[in-house]
């Protein structure tokens, strides 16, 4: 790998590896961190790695880094996951997209909270199946694992998600009515009753 | 049945993009419409795909995409110093320390007698050996006794002379020569 090699492999890859750390490590300053050094090893072990398989090295290195980092924050999980959403309520909104700020905020929060009930390596899967597109051989393939246990994992990693994203939605709802009677001051919610 | 609703349920996400063959696109189809379960693992599909493709993807920064592209150039740059846990390898130390301790408990444990132990050890070998050493000395006393009835049975007092002068002749040290002055002086 010569050094264009290198800079065309940064322009093509950085953005989705940069998204993939973010949403593993909930921190913008991890991510870079992370992705730095997984460049710089790509670098320092460009006669190691085959040609070719760039990319595939690159993506394992990745997700065992950021593997490697929760393990570490893992003792204060609770915390973690308490945390997770003020983080992501400082990320700025990089994307170019047309909705509004506080409308991304909400899907983003919306996504980080149902990801935030998986284990660290399914999420890291659900993120590379669902942000990457990848299929299931590819994730088995950067995450060293079998091609039938990623597929076992997505399954239930969708139907746990489900779970969680139904159960949000029935608290918000609830929350939503609570709110609505006091400003109404009908307990018994029955406005049209009368 | 199970089987294939567990391949039709893991390629959900490609029929909904139509990246599936048509043959198999065409299959999924029917299933669904058949199976209630997979139709609602299919809502579960559209509703996180929902979910992935309205929260905002990060952008990587470009001031970070321009370092990254400038590392080949830059010998200065050092791998990120890790912060390590103190507990990180928490359990490799105690597996560590355990097998150590072993060892020394291996090495130092006392095999070798302690001295009261040798003296011991010492009076009961003296005894075996006093005891052994009497055996054998009765065993060849008594030998000695069967030997000299023999000898005066089967042999006179001529012969046993004879004997003994034919040895004396070829000058071999005979312990006879004992016995004989013994048998003289007797």
């Amino acid at each position: 790998m010569n050094r264009e090699q290198f800079a065309s492999l940064v322009a093509e890859q950085s953005d989705e590896l940069y998204n993939y750390a973010c949403y593993m490590l909930h921190s913008q300053e991890d991510a870079a961190d992370v992705l730095q050094d997984t460049f710089l090893r790509c670098w320092q072990q460009r006669d190691v790695i085959k040609p070719g398989l760039e990319q595939n090295w690159m993506w394992r290195v990745i997700s065992r880094r950021c593997l490697d980092l929760l393990r570490q924050r893992q003792r204060s999980r609770k915390r973690f996951q308490h945390l997770a959403q003020e983080q992501l309520s400082q990320l700025p909104d990089t994307s170019t997209r047309t909705e509004t700020a506080f409308d991304l905020k909400q899907h983003q929060q919306q996504l980080q909270s149902a990801l935030a009930i998986l284990p660290d390596r399914t999420r890291s899967i659900m993120i590379m199946r669902y942000f990457q597109n990848c299929n299931y051989q590819e994730i088995a393939s950067r995450m060293s694992m079998n091609t039938s246990a990623v597929r076992v994992t997505v399954l239930r990693a969708r139907k746990k998600m489900h779970q969680h994203m139904t159960r949000r939605l029935a608290q918000h709802s609830a929350g939503h009515l609570s709110g609505l009677k006091e400003v109404t001051g009908n307990p018994g919610g029955t406005t049209h009753e009368e | 049945m199970k089987n294939s609703c567990t391949e039709i349920r893991s390629s959900l996400k490609e029929y909904l993009g139509n990246k599936l063959e048509p043959e198999k696109q065409k299959q999924v189809e029917l299933h669904l419409n058949e199976c209630a379960d997979c139709q609602a693992e299919l809502e579960q599909e559209k509703e996180l795909l929902a979910l992935f493709e309205n929260a905002p993807s990060q952008v990587c920064p470009r001031e970070l995409v321009e370092n990254l592209k400038a590392i080949p150039g830059d010998n200065s740059i050092a791998l990120p110093v890790r912060k390590v846990s103190k507990w990180q390898y928490a359990g490799v130390k105690i597996a560590a320390a355990v097998a150590v301790a072993a060892l020394l408990l291996i090495v130092c444990w006392p095999t070798t007698p302690v001295p009261e132990q040798i003296a011991d050890r010492s009076d009961l070998d003296q005894q075996q050996i006093a005891g052994e050493l009497r055996w054998s000395l009765a065993l060849t006393a008594n030998f000695l006794l069967e030997a000299r009835e023999l000898v005066e049975k089967n042999y006179s007092e001529a012969r046993l002379s004879e004997i003994i002068n034919s040895a004396v002749a070829k000058g071999a040290e005979s312990p006879f020569l004992n016995l004989r002055s013994q048998r003289n002086g007797g």
